[in-house]
């Protein structure tokens, strides 16, 4: 499902990521850790989107087509997500009208009709009970003056109405008490199907024990320096990321 | 002044045509006036409240005299009071005023003028010898509209006064208002300058008298199309009343806003909302001064800009707090969006303040939409021009939502006027 190969980003001139290869399949779950600065919001941007970054692979595919070549809007079209690690505050524009806005946008770009008020507030209250998430909530402008376990949860929200194919999720778990975590997660593993797959972005392994990756990467000097299974998350648990300086290094280069 | 300046006013005035001979109260008033206009002339660039705003270009065409000849548009409106003014006199026609109670007068300022006769206030509110086109229209004008709310009188629906330009040549007309609301009197006023294909000038004074307790909800919109607009609104609020302006300049040529109020007496709550779009060379100049002479007055100015590809704005907002007035409690903002790099924009918030135990605040910002708030929409599948255009919606639509009665008819002009606005900024995808 995605695809990539030999990664690199710089921004303002300084590389962040040098030559990131990662691949993930439907029906998988991913994690990548990696300590703070690392370049995981990095990819996660890039895969989104975002401009300002100066971008250059030997293979960058979403479903077999080069991300590159897409507008951020297309990306999200073919099931591409993005949870933000920080959601952004648009005063004047209600959340019901952002969330019917991005819902109606994709059912275009798949040739189908648009969904009208009623049935989409049907779907929507839904999705709402799962995420924990008062409907009043709905009229709020998108984001403007939420807390943050507001924010994360309203982007569960999001991603449970758009239903993407791939799931990257930046720091969702950052700054969540223990119920919201619970309620994330269970949004989050809601979405696992053998159709879907998912990309955990996480300094702690804290999540991990609600949502279980199939696969662990870490990232360190701009390429995954370590790779396993659930298990390595525990590792780094115990040991930090110091530990990894010690023992990645000699397979950077390899 | 300098002989220059004068030789130079000179030969505007002189096209501008002759103050009308009369005698009586009305002829003392014009030579008055008159004279009060010779003593400070027509601004130049070099009037500081001026300086942005290019009056050579106006005056120096001919102006004849009016003619009709252009077809009228009358805009649609249900409204139940609705005055309509063509050329700056009533057309009783084209109006609807049966319904309004007895309490409420609405008089055509010319037919006073034929007695020679000037009615109480007029003149008083509009500075002559600070605004120098108030006092020329004092000279030249020769119709208008007075509206007197007897005390205690409560109009609940919305007066809706239509004012209209049209005419095959280019003329300068001065119309006149003056409305007057009694000891507790409550009114909202909608007021709508709609222009035309012809490069007239509209030389407009208003003067607002709000008595003691009353209420004057005041929305005025502006699409002159070609005419050019000075428009000159002045309000002196009375002890406890309430003034609350909400202006939408939608386009025009050139539209010049001044809006003066001074709050009078100890009590008065004053807040003056604005939006005005512009773009392709159209330019729109609003000047707001709030004058607080008394204590324990509250006022905010909160005034918004969107501006298109060549869009010419000002904005310049004056909050004097004189010295008797202690305990005021006055804000003013000015929020500007840029759609495109080829813009111009000259805000300016001042601040003058003599009394020592007050609380004052100003601020302004310019910016282009935020990427990061553009970037969020267009990463939920929203595509880029109707995330822009959510994004400039949600930036007017504050101003709807401030608007004190939901107004059908400002609203779909405003949405027209938006959609006008985003597609004529050609500005290409990076």
């Amino acid at each position: 499902m995605l695809c990539i190969h030999n990664l690199y980003v710089s921004v303002a001139g300084s590389e962040i990521l040098k030559g990131l290869s990662l691949e993930i399949r439907a029906g998988e779950v991913h994690a990548l850790m990696g300590p703070n600065g690392s370049g995981k919001s990095t990819l996660a941007s890039v895969l989104a989107g975002r401009e300002g970054y100066q971008v250059r692979a030997d293979r960058l595919e979403f479903c077999g087509e080069n991300l590159l070549d897409m507008a951020p809007e297309e990306r999200a079209h073919k099931g591409l997500f993005l949870a933000f690690q920080y959601p952004v505050e648009i005063p004047g524009i209600s959340n019901i009208q952002f969330l019917r806005s991005a819902y109606n946008s994709l059912r275009k770009y798949r040739g189908e009709d648009p969904l009208d008020a009623v049935d989409f507030m049907a779907m929507v209250n839904e999705r709402l009970r799962q995420v924990a998430i008062d409907p009043a909530f709905l009229q709020r402008p998108v984001n403007a003056g939420f807390s943050g376990g507001e924010k994360k949860r309203n982007e569960i929200l999001q991603m449970l109405v758009l239903e993407p194919q791939l799931a990257i999720l930046d720091e969702t778990d950052s700054g969540l008490d223990i119920d919201a975590l619970r309620i994330v997660s269970d949004g989050i593993n809601s979405l696992r199907s053998e159709t879907q797959a998912i990309l955990l972005v996480t300094h702690y392994q804290r999540l991990l024990n609600y949502v279980k990756p199939d696969r662990v990467h870490i990232l360190a000097n701009g390429h995954i320096a370590l790779s396993g299974g659930p298990e390595l998350a525990l590792t780094l648990e115990e040991k930090g990321y110091g530990w990894l300086a010690e023992e990645a290094q000699p397979q950077a280069g390899s | 002044m300098n002989a220059f300046v004068l030789r130079d006013f000179e030969s505007h005035l002189g096209r501008l045509g002759a103050v009308p001979a009369n005698g009586g109260q009305l002829g003392a008033f014009r030579q008055r006036a008159y004279r009060e206009l010779l003593a400070q002339g027509l601004p130049t660039v070099k009037t500081e409240d001026w300086k942005y705003t290019h009056l050579r270009d106006l005056l120096v065409q001919p102006f004849a005299e009016p003619d009709g000849g252009e077809p009228l548009a009358i805009p649609q409106c249900d409204a139940e009071h609705l005055l309509v003014m063509v050329n700056g006199h009533f057309d009783a026609g084209l109006s609807r005023i049966q319904g309004l109670p007895a309490k409420v007068a609405v008089t055509a300022l010319g037919e006073l003028l034929g007695g020679e006769a000037v009615p109480g206030t007029l003149g008083d509110i509009a500075v002559h010898h600070r605004h120098p086109f108030a006092a020329l229209n004092s000279a030249m004008f020769d119709d208008g509209l007075l509206i007197d709310l007897a005390p205690g009188v409560i109009l609940e629906r919305p007066l809706v006064v239509f004012w209209l330009t049209c005419g095959r040549q280019p003329t300068m007309l001065h119309p006149r208002l003056l409305v007057r609301l009694g000891e507790g009197a409550q009114l909202t006023l909608v007021e709508q300058h709609l222009g035309g294909q012809r490069h007239h000038l509209v030389n407009k004074v208003a003067e607002f008298s709000v008595g003691a307790g009353a209420g004057l909800e005041h929305l005025q919109l502006q699409q002159t199309g070609e005419v050019r607009l000075i428009n000159g609104c002045h309000v002196r609020c009375g002890r406890d009343s309430s003034y609350r302006a909400q202006n939408f300049d939608l386009g025009g040529q050139l539209v010049r806003n001044d809006l003066m109020i001074s709050l009078a007496a100890a009590g008065a709550d004053v807040c003056a909302d604005g939006l005005f779009l512009t773009a392709g060379g159209e330019q729109v100049d609003n000047h707001v001064r709030v004058d607080h002479l008394a204590p324990h007055c509250h006022s905010r100015v909160f005034y918004k800009g969107l501006l298109g590809e060549s869009g010419h704005a000002v904005f310049n907002g004056k909050l004097i707090v004189h010295p008797d007035a202690q305990k005021t409690d006055a804000r003013q903002v000015n929020h500007n969006l840029l759609l495109s790099p080829q813009v111009d924009i000259n805000t300016k918030p001042e601040l003058e303040i003599y009394a020592d135990d007050v609380q004052c605040s100003h601020g302004c910002t310019t910016g282009e939409l935020d990427p990061d708030q553009l970037f969020y929409l267009r990463a939920r599948g929203i595509a880029k021009s109707r995330a822009r255009k959510l994004l400039v919606e949600a930036f007017a639509g504050e101003m709807l939502d401030r608007l004190a009665v939901p107004l059908e008819m400002i609203e779909s002009r405003l949405q027209r006027a938006l959609t006008h606005l985003m597609n004529g900024d050609r500005r290409e995808d990076p």
